[in-house]
């Protein structure tokens, strides 16, 4: 191996263990200079790519895959399991929500939730009354009435508790009613993100949220969600 | 009687290598996949595209892949490459959709580096000025730790045509770290061969 052919194997990798390449800088003192500045700015460039992640990034990953559907289902144990867990993560990914006029925490954890539930957005057509049902019972609570155009029912944790999660396609676009019997709430609170408006509504017990594009009539949505849900023990 | 004896048959032995090659339920694989890989494939995904709002959101969506698909990974340490190469493609896709746009705010380095914060920099605003084919292989090299032949394979060029490509962004950014500045033009860096 010649000087050039070394400073070439050098600069494609710097770390090559080739017999060639360590014998020939045992041998030649300027190649070996040249190897050990190579070494130096392979320190820096090592440096340099190792850019830090952003803080929370594999609970934010572990967060959306949460509520992403499984081939085993959504078992009670899984979510018991996601409530211990999951929940901290939840409040460590609040801090990408963008909340505009509000400083509230909930606001800020139903926005994170709409947001990464985008998945939940993507169903167009309607479902039947039976899943509809089954993400309300889940939460503690009764479908007695009908609920027209629910294109997603799920589930999810809102402040550590399980929620029904609906998605009801609106005039412009899908609109996020979530439904939990275990909020205390004092009065109807508007809230809002940069291109969010949402409400929540004190319930007897818990509260109904809804959250759409601006322009939506959210009011007459919570009329209808509270005329088809009865808030009792399912 | 019979059925009721220990055994220490096939099923024992089974479910022991079972444990040793990470047969484990997909929760606990993918978490462990999360965990121990995001940060790099999120370094991976901030120098193809050059912000960090974009880079989380390619780590998303490459994840919510990993878990679609994680039946088909059969072998946990083929999980990095698998995670590159998904990551590449769905960059591939939204940089069709999307012009990326450009970061303001530098990302932290990782404290307790050995060259100065300085140098540091220097050469990371360098590689993120390489053109991407000359960005990518020497990203994979230096994130991803892969040879010359495994870059080739997931960048799908000839060996050589990754070999010139290290060795001219080597150059340049070498250059400038030792220098300050570069006029090299990389295109025209001649490679002995
Ligand atoms: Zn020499």
């Amino acid at each position: 191996m010649n000087c050039l052919e070394f400073r070439r194997l050098i600069d494609i990798d710097p770390v090559s263990q080739d017999e060639d390449v360590i014998l020939h800088k045992a041998q030649c003192e300027s190649c070996a200079g040249f190897a050990s500045r190579a070494a130096r700015f392979s320190t820096a460039l090592n440096a340099a790519a190792r850019i830090k992640a952003p803080e929370n990034l594999a609970s934010r990953v572990l967060l959306r895959q949460s509520f992403l559907p499984s081939k085993s289902k959504f078992s009670r144990r899984n979510v018991f399991a996601l409530a211990a867990s999951v929940f901290v993560v939840l409040s460590l990914a609040l801090s990408a929500a963008v909340v505009v006029n509000i400083q509230d925490p909930l606001a800020r954890e139903i926005f994170t939730l709409v947001r990464y539930a985008d998945y939940a957005m993507e169903p167009k057509i309607p479902l039947g009354e039976k899943p509809v049902a089954k993400a309300i019972a889940r939460a503690g609570l009764k479908l007695e009435g009908r609920l027209d155009k629910v294109t997603f029912a799920g589930n999810c944790l809102l402040q550590q508790k399980i929620a029904g999660h609906l998605v009801i396609q609106g005039e412009k676009a899908p609109i996020t009613v979530f439904l939990t019997r275990e909020m205390q709430i004092d009065s109807k609170t508007a809230i809002r993100s940069d291109n969010l408006r949402g409400i929540v509504v004190p319930m007897e017990k818990g509260a109904i949220i809804v959250v759409g594009a601006a322009g939506e009539s959210l009011t007459e949505l919570v009329e209808r969600v509270a005329a088809a849900v009865r808030w009792r023990h399912a | 009687m019979e059925e009721t004896r220990p055994k220490l048959g096939l099923s024992t032995l089974k479910r022991s290598l079972g444990r040793q090659l990470g047969m484990e339920k997909p929760q606990q694989r993918f978490e462990k996949l999360v965990l121990a890989l995001s940060s790099d494939i999120y370094r991976y995904a901030y120098f193809l595209c050059k912000n960090q709002e974009l880079a989380e959101d390619l780590v998303q969506e490459t994840f919510v892949r990993a878990w679609r698909f994680l039946g088909s990974l059969r072998d946990e340490r083929k999980a990095k490459s698998w995670l590159f190469t998904t990551l590449r493609r769905e960059f591939a896709r939204q940089f069709e959709r999307y012009q990326p746009r450009f970061d303001d705010v530098e990302p932290d380095l990782l404290p307790g580096e050995r060259s100065s914060q300085w140098e540091v920099l220097v050469v990371r605003r360098a590689m993120l000025g390489l053109p991407l084919k000359y960005r990518e292989p020497i990203v994979l090299q230096v994130i991803g730790g892969y040879s010359g032949d495994e870059i080739a394979n997931m960048l799908g060029v000839p060996r050589a045509t990754v070999n010139t490509r290290l060795f001219r962004a080597r150059q340049r950014l070498r250059k400038i770290f030792e220098d300050g500045v570069s006029d090299i033009d990389l295109d025209e860096i001649e490679v002995s061969n």
